[in-house]
């Protein structure tokens, strides 16, 4: 491990080598307000979750090889993929959310939930082929409602990190979505809709009195 | 310029008369207390409302030396809350905004927590954590709106507090009986950590808390349903706070007052470099001052309505609100 290139909610992430390759090692670090029981736990199943859950979905996306899984030490190492992250292109280019759209719905039809699709999860590499990464909270179903909240979160994402260009984005997204997704557009939209409604305060039902 | 905020969403009535540098120079309320295992019946809590009203409003005034008529404006909770309950403090504010010809200004009840926070704190351009009974959101102000970046998809943090309370027979709003218990609970027990994405979901976790606390002790049980609520909100706060690179963090809300939150967040933010700004407790919880104080910006920004158009908004999304003043 050489250099912290990043620090997330959950882990760090240092760019080193394995054996001859660059690669990334993500770190799980102890966080130091949370229950140890509780923090180990996750720890532990979240880093084999992303191993498997990274090896499953290769087989419909691109996504980096996985060089090295170490449950106890919570360190996962990852091949390197240089290139750019949507976040910092999308501003300038929102129709490259129609690939978020793709992929998403590739892995939807295949039964994997990613659990936490934003633009900072999708890396434009230098080959021109497109990279998913961070499957920590990635898990498998069948649940029409479980790829909805896929959906409702990245659109949460671009609202309030893309907002200039939410529309544009949005609709290359679902443009994206539906060209490969085995579910029909209303049945998705009328889940979407129920979701953002529930417990929540979400529509406006404004009376005089 | 002074104004008089009237809140009454939810368990709380209360009054303030605040002025345009920010001085508070009344904050009068009374809460609703349903009985023990009860949750607020909002009829029940609207009676409440409506007699204690006079008592407060009449001592609010007087605090503040002042009458209606040097009263600038009338604020009042527009929203989102219970209907019955928003309706109490609505009708009283149109009547006196009517009656002494003061302009009327309706006030998100969400935005008057962040808003009341920001002036006490001094948090200038924070991650805010709202979470109140009806909110448990985390949002930055961006194109005059408050954005949301994450929240629960189903209960919010007051609701599981207050829900798991209730069902081990402590009486509502419980959150500082359940923090009490917590303090004396030791064993942890496993239970539901459920983060998708920025969004959280704490349904699961209320019902494997009520489940547990059939068999362990309650204090064990309040003290995992805490640790695991709030590692759980911290997660999604850091992920936010890793995105936007805020300076600060702020909590505002109910469930603020609560010192192991409060002790978690403190950590959150070094983490990520930023630091933590939270609402004085006496100031955490449902107030007229975070109305009047709400509205002496929207008085400010020229926002305000006709009495005859006054309105409430049981449901009303904070991210669908103009904040003029905000960036």
């Amino acid at each position: 491990m050489e250099k912290l290139i990043s620090r997330g909610a959950e882990a760090d992430i240092y760019l080193g080598k394995w054996g001859p390759l660059d690669a990334v090692y993500k770190v799980r670090i102890r966080k130091p307000y949370m229950n140890e029981v509780l923090d180990s736990f996750l720890r532990r199943t979240r880093t084999l979750r992303e191993a498997k859950m990274l090896r499953t979905a290769r087989a419909y996306i691109p996504t980096p090889h996985v060089l090295y899984v170490g449950p106890k030490s919570y360190v996962l190492v990852l091949e390197y993929i240089s290139g750019r992250v949507m976040k910092d292109e999308l501003n300038s280019n929102p129709s490259l959310a129609f690939y978020m759209g793709v992929y998403l719905a590739r892995l939807h039809s295949n039964g994997i939930a990613h659990g936490d699709p934003n633009t900072s999860n999708m890396i434009l590499g230098a080959s021109g082929k497109y990279y998913m990464i961070d499957f920590g909270l990635s898990y498998f179903t069948e649940r029409i409602e479980d790829y909805a909240v896929d959906v409702h979160l990245f659109r949460e994402i671009l609202n309030v990190q893309h907002t200039e260009v939410y529309d544009e984005a949005l609709r290359s997204f679902y443009e994206g979505y539906f060209s490969e997704s085995k579910i029909e557009k209303n049945r998705m939209l009328d889940k979407l809709d129920e979701i953002e409604k529930r417990g929540r305060y979400s529509r406006r039902r404004s009376f005089q009195f | 310029m002074i104004g008089l905020g009237i809140e009454s969403t939810a368990h709380t009535f209360g009054a303030s008369i605040m002025s345009d540098d920010g001085k508070i120079l009344s904050n009068v309320k009374d809460v609703y207390r349903p009985p023990e295992g009860m949750g607020i019946h909002p009829r029940e809590a609207s009676r409440h409302h409506s007699d204690v009203a006079p008592r407060v409003l009449k001592e609010a005034l007087r605090q503040a030396g002042v009458s209606y008529r040097d009263l600038d404006f009338i604020a009042y909770s527009a929203g989102p809350g219970l209907g019955p309950c928003l309706r109490v403090g609505a009708t009283l504010a149109r009547f006196l905004s009517a009656y002494y010809d003061k302009p009327l200004v309706p006030v998100h009840h969400g935005i008057g927590h962040i808003e009341l926070g920001s002036l006490l704190t001094g948090a200038r351009d924070p991650l805010v954590l709202l979470l109140s009974g009806g909110h448990t959101m985390i949002l930055a102000a961006h194109m005059k709106r408050w954005r949301v970046f994450g929240e629960t998809l189903d209960i919010t943090l007051g609701q599981l507090i207050d829900q798991f309370g209730r069902y081990v027979g402590l009486s509502s709003p419980a959150g500082p009986q359940v923090e009490a218990l917590a303090q004396k609970g030791r064993k942890f027990i496993q239970l539901p950590y459920i983060v998708k994405g920025n969004d959280i979901s704490y349904s699961g976790l209320l019902s494997a808390a009520k489940k547990a606390s059939r068999k362990e002790a309650v204090e064990d049980v309040a003290y995992s349903l805490q640790e695991v609520a709030f590692s759980m909100l911290a997660e999604t706060a850091e992920r936010a706070l890793a995105l936007t690179k805020k300076q600060e963090l702020m909590v505002v809300g109910g469930v603020a007052a609560n010192k192991r939150l409060r002790e978690i967040l403190e950590k959150v933010a070094e983490r990520h470099g930023s630091r933590l700004y939270a609402v004085p407790q006496e100031y955490a919880g449902d107030c007229g001052a975070q109305i009047a104080w709400t509205g002496v910006l929207y008085y400010r920004s020229g926002v305000k309505v006709q009495p005859e158009s006054a309105f409430i908004q049981q449901k009303w999304r904070i991210d669908e609100v103009d904040v003029p003043w905000r960036s």
